[in-house]
């Protein structure tokens, strides 16, 4: 009796008990096995999902994936238009916005003041804008939610984010202009004791919200208001093509030395290693619930094999009786429950990469804080796919051997 | 030199259930000479069934000795017990037993197979083996669109397909109607008539007169061992 020849009669009795048995038990174990999989890779992808629709939400909103900065002991970026004129001859580059962020206290309602009541005052973070580059870059003007974005040449128009502005849930973000609408005059102090008057011609809202923590006016209006010869800039957000591949990106600016004179930063170091601990901690939270989900699973292919077993325990002990071996009874079983699981994985792969995930890119699920995508990494999903068949091997392996294992005439007589 | 394809000594057969101690073979000395045709009888309980699953090394006895061939069976390890099943021993069960999702030929094929015929050798034997016993145009039938007889049948070419030194068969028309169990006996004993030793455990004295011999067990001893007017085969 060779090993060969059990895996021969294992996978003789695995194919025609498959091929014969009930279809609709049979549809029923993989659709069961598949919603296990589902569970296991989904509800993971899901979580990862909002950190990862947030990430993109902050690339493709604000802060685009390459960040240039000033050195640490510097003010301003020196010399913007060479580093721009590199950033442009470089592979994947799309776009870029210049930036000028400065603290200011904004006031509203001054014009209708009465003796000894108070201004609404909000002292907060004003970004200069080159509203045409930015279109391009982070696409501001789609996220007015009231009146329109700045245009190039605006110079006494303002626009306010939505926490600024007081709309919205403002709830932890710190202090909000009260009764401020389009076309209301506001007034904004600078740190170099100009004020200047200007117009509100629209609201930005969005999920991301640095934006709807900061007013915005045109870099030329900052320029005039500090008297700057040339545009000073606080940051340039680069957009690229593919934002997930911005260290290829930023290893261009190092290649060519210009990280000696310029903070050359990453969208990910933007945003802070907080991210990666939440981004651990959704994953392990995925695996927990997946590991639930697939201790279920394990159970369920542990009663079907067992009860298919059991109920066939006399033929069992008839054909142990008649020579086969428990190895082969075994494998039979194994074999089935391994088949239904393959089956089940592909079918699960193929509804998630063929139809889940790109549903879910073109209508992400509306979060308070992020567009949620469902983000499954083919490593993550694959290292699942593997538990999977592991777990169903070993829930077919163990009901199998232990009604195989079981005495040859006990199983005859039903005792 | 031994002559007995199979042969018991003193053979002991108790079963225990928690305290309780059954007894049911009391040391019995039982031979079969290669190609005989022997008919196990006795009332229920005597012990019969037991005998034939200690001689079939399905079960261990609690004592003594058995041989097959000369050679000693209990003191072998499990492997080789069930490697000598799969090549020495057939086995017919009272109910057929024919594993319901496979067919009449895929049942014949798996100890076949099991005993290292390829796929196609192992189907062409199980045709031409269930095409002698009146089967050829049912190969391709599941249990369950045969007749009790006709399944019964496949039972037996499942277990003399591997060409056994022994068959074994347990009230192997107990499940039958007379018609078709004179089927299932005219096909053991045109296999007899070939050379394949038999040994039958049957209640009815009609059937086991179809045996060269008659062993009659009673509450686990032999009572008698005669000799049927039947013609020796061999």
């Amino acid at each position: 009796m060779k090993l060969k020849d059990a895996i021969d009669v294992g996978s003789f009795l695995a194919i025609r008990s498959i091929r014969r048995s009930n279809k609709y038990v049979t549809g029923l174990i993989i659709f069961i096995l598949t919603l296990i999989f589902l569970n296991l890779v989904a509800i993971g992808g899901l979580l990862l999902g909002l950190i990862r629709g947030a990430e993109i939400g902050y690339i493709a909103t604000y802060g685009g994936s390459v960040i240039i900065e000033p050195l640490e002991d510097e003010k301003y970026i020196k010399h913007p238009d060479d580093i721009l004129d590199f950033t442009e001859t470089l592979p994947g580059y799309i776009a870029y916005g210049p930036r000028h962020d400065m603290s200011v206290k904004l006031e509203a309602g001054y014009k209708e003041k009465k003796v000894g009541s108070e201004v609404s005052n909000v002292s907060g973070l004003l970004t200069g804008v080159d509203p045409e580059l930015e279109a391009q870059t982070t696409n501001f003007p789609g996220m007015v939610s009231e009146g329109r974005f700045l245009e190039s040449g605006d110079r006494d128009s303002i626009v306010l984010g939505s926490i600024v502005a007081g709309r919205g849930d403002t709830i932890g973000f710190g202090e909000a202009l009260e009764n401020v609408y389009v076309g209301d005059k506001i007034r904004a102090s600078y740190g170099n004791g100009s004020q200047r008057e200007y117009t509100i011609v629209g609201f930005l809202e969005t999920k991301e919200p640095e934006i709807n923590l900061k007013a915005y006016v045109t870099n030329e209006e900052i320029q005039d208001v500090f008297g700057f010869s040339d545009p000073k800039y606080t940051d340039i957000h680069i957009k690229i093509a593919d934002p997930f591949a911005v260290r290829d990106f930023t290893a261009f600016y190092e290649e060519a030395g210009y990280d000696k004179d310029y903070t050359i930063e990453r969208w990910d170091q933007a945003i802070g290693t907080a991210v990666d601990d939440v981004n651990d901690t959704m994953r392990a939270l995925g695996d927990i619930i997946g590991g639930i989900g697939l201790m279920v699973g394990a159970v369920t292919i542990f009663i079907l094999i067992f009860v298919n077993a059991v109920s066939k325990r006399r033929f069992i002990g008839i054909m142990k009786a008649n020579g086969i071996s428990s190895f082969a009874i075994v494998m039979s079983y194994v074999l089935q429950g391994v088949f239904y699981s393959v089956i089940a994985v592909t079918i699960g792969m193929v509804t998630l990469f063929g139809f889940l995930i790109p549903y879910v890119d073109r209508n992400p699920i509306d979060f308070p804080f992020a567009d949620g995508v469902l983000y499954v990494p083919l490593d993550y999903a694959i290292v699942r796919l593997i538990v999977l068949l592991v777990v169903t091997f070993f829930s077919g392996l163990i009901p199998a051997y232990l009604i195989a294992r079981e005495n040859t005439l006990n199983a005859i007589l039903g005792r | 030199m031994n002559t007995y394809i199979v042969e018991s000594k003193k053979l002991v057969k108790n079963y225990e259930s928690g305290e309780v101690v059954t007894k049911v073979l009391h040391g019995v000395d039982f031979k079969v000479k290669e190609g005989e045709f022997v008919a196990v009888m006795g009332p229920s309980g005597s012990g019969k069934s037991t005998l034939m699953y200690q001689l079939g090394l399905i079960d261990n006895p609690t004592d003594g000795e058995i041989f097959i061939e000369g050679r000693d069976m209990v003191n072998i390890p499990q492997y080789e017990r069930d490697d000598i099943r799969l090549n020495e021993l057939g086995f017919v069960f009272q109910d057929y037993a024919l594993v319901p999702e496979l067919t009449a030929a895929e049942n014949v094929m798996v100890p076949l197979l099991m005993a290292g015929y390829t796929s196609r050798k192992a189907y062409e034997r199980a045709v031409d083996y269930l095409g002698r016993v009146g089967l050829g145009e049912r190969v391709n039938n599941l249990p369950s669109q045969l007749s009790g007889g006709e399944q019964q049948r496949v039972s037996v070419v499942r277990a003399v397909s591997n060409d056994p030194k022994i068959l074994f068969a347990d009230e192997p028309t107990a499940s039958l109607d007379s018609e078709m169990s004179k089927g299932v006996l005219s096909l053991l004993h045109d296999l007899n008539k070939k050379g394949q030793t038999i040994i039958m455990v049957t209640h009815e004295e009609e059937y086991g007169n179809l045996a060269e011999r008659i062993v009659f067990l009673r509450d686990g001893v032999i009572e008698s061992d005669r000799k049927t007017k039947k013609r020796p085969t061999k």
